[in-house]
């Protein structure tokens, strides 16, 4: 329950800090770069420049970090 | 300690589901794992189980994998199936027969899961069934009170697509009654009443030539027209060919058939004063003229084709009993279109037609040259 407090929060932390690019790492090992757009806490949106817009479920992922760099824009 | 063998099941789930998952490794360092679906020279789709289908483009792949077998299209015309790597921008394809096939990925056309690969084939030989797009559409008018009048347009086009034919049917209706004017003493009378229908064929014997084969019918009550027919075939040329426009070049031969009955001419020894009689003759004509699509953005098409049948013949249009009048016919049909998509199956439709005969049959009144009918009307588009 901590974690996904912890997780919820981080989200709402990269949306905030947009201009930042964030890694979403996956339960699976997989990883995804971009910008968070949105997320409903069951959904995750990401910005990616490489596929567009990713929906993921939230479920699947493990962790978010905002890697400091600036989003180009 | 149940917990901890909870976890190291779980663990263990995800590593085997990620072993026996195809993976793509960015050139950012992602990763991303799941079933390669297909890649069509630009993008590649990847179906996850967090994300579902996800296009990625290709430019952004540094390597790949996959556990399954995939159809994968290179750009000699070969097709090799089984597991594929790509590394360093080398594919490597493990075929059953062949043993390992190496070759630079630049030589990769297409990549296809069995399923598409199916879908694939299927489109290749279609059913006369399969492969058909088109639409209907239809515009309706009605006033009542002072004015009483009703006014209905339908129409439908259906064309199935091979890969080196096309089948085309189309048809038009207009039919319109006055049965009140406001202050105009007249009676109830219908004020259109026409059908245009058809179909053709085309084959392409090479990628820019085509044989076409071509039958129309027309009937119209107001002009006492009980039947035309044109049947005619030729061969085109596809001058344009591109995603967006295209433009067919026509030129061909036509036999054209028609049948008036009850065409009124005036008596010139009454009583009565008006006499009936029927018509029908035939005749042999060029066929030349044009096909031209273009999209206009997302949702509009501009559709224009114009037909134009100068008779070989001479033809008698003359009263019976009147003096000959053989004259030499030309008919015409141009018609612009243009298809605003609203909704994924709906449209809203503009059309203007007219069919043009230089010496339209004796009359009293005498008929006009041309027929023009501006449609407008919603379309309802569909596939299968």
């Amino acid at each position: 329950m901590e974690n996904r407090i912890l997780l919820v929060l981080s989200v709402l932390l990269a949306i905030i800090g947009s201009a930042l690019a964030d890694q979403v790492t996956l339960k699976n090992g997989d990883r995804l770069s971009g910008t968070i757009a949105k997320s409903d806490g069951k959904t995750l949106v990401l910005k990616t420049d490489y596929a567009g817009d990713v929906t993921g479920q939230f479920d699947a992922i493990q962790g978010i970090t905002s890697t400091g760099e600036r989003r180009s824009v | 300690m149940k917990k901890t063998k909870m976890l190291i099941v779980l663990a263990i789930g995800v590593f085997c589901s990620s072993l026996f998952a195809d993976q793509i490794v960015l050139k950012n360092g992602d990763r991303l794992s799941g079933a390669v679906i297909k890649f069509d020279a630009k993008n590649l789709v990847i179906k996850t189980d967090y994300a579902g289908e996800v296009t990625v483009d290709w430019s952004a792949v540094q390597d790949m994998n996959s556990t399954k077998s995939l159809h994968v299209g290179l750009k000699s015309g070969q097709t090799v199936v089984g597991p594929l790597a790509v590394k360093e921008g080398k594919l490597e394809v493990t075929t059953k027969d062949f043993g390992i096939l190496e070759t630079p990925a630049d030589n990769i056309v297409v990549i296809r899961d069995d399923a598409n690969q199916l879908a694939y084939e299927k489109s290749l030989h279609p059913g006369f069934g399969q492969g058909w797009a088109g639409g209907a559409n239809l515009g309706f008018a009605l006033t009542a009170g002072n004015s009483e009048t009703k006014n209905l347009n339908i129409g439908f086009n259906a064309t199935r697509t091979g890969l080196h034919d096309k089948l085309t049917l189309y048809e038009t209706s207009i039919y319109a009654t006055t049965s009140k004017l406001a202050l105009q003493p007249i009676p109830s009378q219908t004020t259109a009443n026409s059908n245009n229908g058809g179909m053709r064929y085309d084959h392409d014997f090479t990628p820019r030539v085509f044989g076409f084969g071509a039958a129309d019918f027309f009937t119209n009550a107001l002009q006492d027209l009980d039947l035309r027919y044109i049947l005619g075939g030729g061969i085109g040329l596809h001058a344009i060919k591109t995603p967006n426009t295209t433009l067919d070049l026509l030129a061909g031969i036509n036999y054209t058939h028609e049948s008036f009955s009850d065409l009124m001419q005036t008596n010139p020894t009454p009583p009565p004063t008006t006499l009936f009689y029927d018509h029908s003759d035939s005749s042999a004509a060029l066929t030349v003229g044009d096909n031209f699509t273009h999209k206009l953005g997302k949702n509009c098409m501009f559709t224009q084709s114009f037909l134009l049948y100068p008779s070989f013949s001479q033809t008698n249009i003359a009263f019976p009993g009147a003096a000959p009048d053989n004259v030499r016919i030309l008919r015409g049909a141009f018609n612009l279109g243009l298809v605003t998509k609203l909704y994924k199956w709906l449209g809203w439709q503009v059309t203007l037609a007219d069919v043009f005969d230089n010496h339209p049959l004796a009359s009293n009144p005498p008929l006009e040259r041309n027929d023009i009918t501006l449609a407008t009307g919603l379309n309802i588009s569909f596939t299968h």
